[in-house]
């Protein structure tokens, strides 16, 4: 990959890493500082990656396990056992929007294994077989991590739409705690 | 002017070389000896072995103060299982060598079968060599050190006494 | 459900300006994949004289202890033989004082 290869890798690609980054730590500040690092990695290694599909495959794969790393090496670790996930927070307005604010904050509360799963199936569109590529892990444990997340997930976001709908006098109940600890504790 | 530089080569060449002695005459005892000892050293060789010589360790001391100066070391050390291996009259191609004016004998003594002789060569009455051989039934020596000034400098690792007075007592007159 | 996790986890864009501040930061350690290259070429050459260096001073002492050795044996003969010498003389003094006393 040349020089002028790089730039328009970083152009095209700049929103995918920024991405996976933004939705494992929710914290954009994180994610811009962790995206950085790893074009400059890639512009270290640029002679080696090819630029197409295997330069693809590359920043996936970096960017998550670079996202990996830093939350091990952070020292403020608010990640939350699974079956511990708070429930989705409910402010005050309607949207969905809010249910999705809160799925993403719930996302960036996983483990980080399961973390990095969801965020490349869903986020994305990964096969679960690429994904267990991505983090080296078998394509079972891949499948074991989208199943429990999604799970919980579903479960909490449900509880939440019944609560929307069962609230009496239209307004919506300002409960739960909010998942905040995700990623703000991060350096 | 050529004939003069080969003169001069020559005399050079004669300098150098006539402290030292051919001992290939010897190399015919070597396969029949039951025991043999031959030490071949040039001026290199003896200043590389001195500079790895203790000047703290006893032995070595010794031998240290004693090779400066010292050009050349050569020795053929045979024994024989019986004494008719060699023959006086064998040492004649070595004792040859030292007929020239420059060698002076010092010591000189047969008897009995046994032959020993010490030459010193000497270069403006300055000693500069030494040859010794002794033989005797089933066993010879012979030892040239180039570059020697005195006996007694040999002698680093044993007694020595009278015989060091003797070699510096015995200097020829000058011509 | 899913519809809602991509939803959640569409992709987002870069902040602005991201592409220029990554480019920059290429811009200074332009040779800093190289200067690696070249440290190791340094290293490897200096290793490689250092060992030549290693095995000419090891083998120079070598040669050395051996000639050590040699001129010590030839000390150890010639003071030996010259001890003999001393021994023959004192017997054919003696011999000579006998005669001449008798």
């Amino acid at each position: 990959m040349t020089r002028d290869d790089f730039e328009s890798v970083v152009h095209e690609h700049q929103g995918m890493v920024y991405s996976i980054a933004f939705h494992f730590f929710h914290n954009p500040a994180i994610a811009e500082e962790v995206a950085q690092e790893v074009f400059l990695k890639l512009f270290e290694k640029r002679r080696a990656v090819e630029a197409g599909a295997h330069c693809i495959a590359w920043l996936r794969r970096t960017t998550t396990h670079r996202c990996i790393d830093t939350l091990r090496r952070s020292n403020f670790r608010h990640e939350v056992q699974m079956e511990d996930l708070p429930e989705v927070s409910v402010a005050a307005t309607e949207s969905d929007p809010l249910l999705q604010e809160g799925i993403r904050r719930l996302i960036a509360s996983l483990p980080d294994k399961p973390r990095a799963v969801m965020v490349l199936r869903y986020g994305q569109d990964m096969d679960p077989e690429d994904i267990g590529k991505t983090l080296q892990m078998p394509v079972r444990t891949v499948w074991s991590h989208l199943n429990r997340a999604t799970a919980l997930i579903r479960e909490k976001a449900a509880r939440y739409r019944m609560e929307m709908e069962h609230e009496p006098d239209g307004t919506r109940p300002s409960r739960g705690i909010a998942s905040e600890g995700s990623a703000s504790g991060l350096r | 002017m050529r004939k003069l530089m080969v003169a001069v080569w020559m005399m050079i060449a004669g300098t150098c070389l006539a402290q030292q002695i051919d001992l290939k005459a010897l190399d015919q005892f070597a396969a029949k000896a039951k025991s043999k000892t031959e030490i071949n050293m040039d001026e290199s060789m003896v200043k590389s072995a001195a500079s790895f010589l203790n000047p703290e360790k006893g032995d070595e001391a010794a031998v240290k103060k004693s090779v400066n100066g010292l050009k050349g070391f050569f020795l053929r050390s045979y024994e024989f299982d019986n004494s008719g291996i060699f023959k006086l009259e064998d040492l004649k191609p070595i004792l040859d060598q030292i007929k020239g004016p420059n060698w002076t004998s010092f010591l000189r003594n047969q008897e009995d079968g046994e032959q020993t002789e010490i030459w010193f060569h000497r270069t403006n009455g300055q000693i500069d060599g030494m040859l010794l051989v002794a033989a005797e039934p089933g066993e010879l020596t012979v030892i040239n050190a180039v570059g020697l000034t005195r006996l007694e400098d040999l002698s680093a690792l044993g007694e020595f006494g009278k015989l060091a007075d003797q070699s510096q007592k015995k200097a020829p007159p000058k011509p | 459900m899913e519809r809602d996790l991509r939803e959640a986890l569409r992709r987002r864009e870069a902040p602005p300006g991201f592409a220029e501040r990554v480019l920059a930061r290429t811009q200074q350690p332009e040779t800093r994949g190289h200067s690696w290259v070249w440290l190791a070429a340094a290293a490897l050459v200096l290793l490689m004289i250092g060992g030549i260096g290693v095995v000419q001073e090891q083998r120079r002492q070598a040669e050395g202890e051996r000639a050590k050795q040699e001129l010590m044996v030839a000390f150890r003969i010639t003071g030996s033989k010259l001890r003999d010498v001393q021994e023959r003389l004192a017997t054919i003094q003696q011999r000579a004082l006998q005669r001449s006393e008798q």
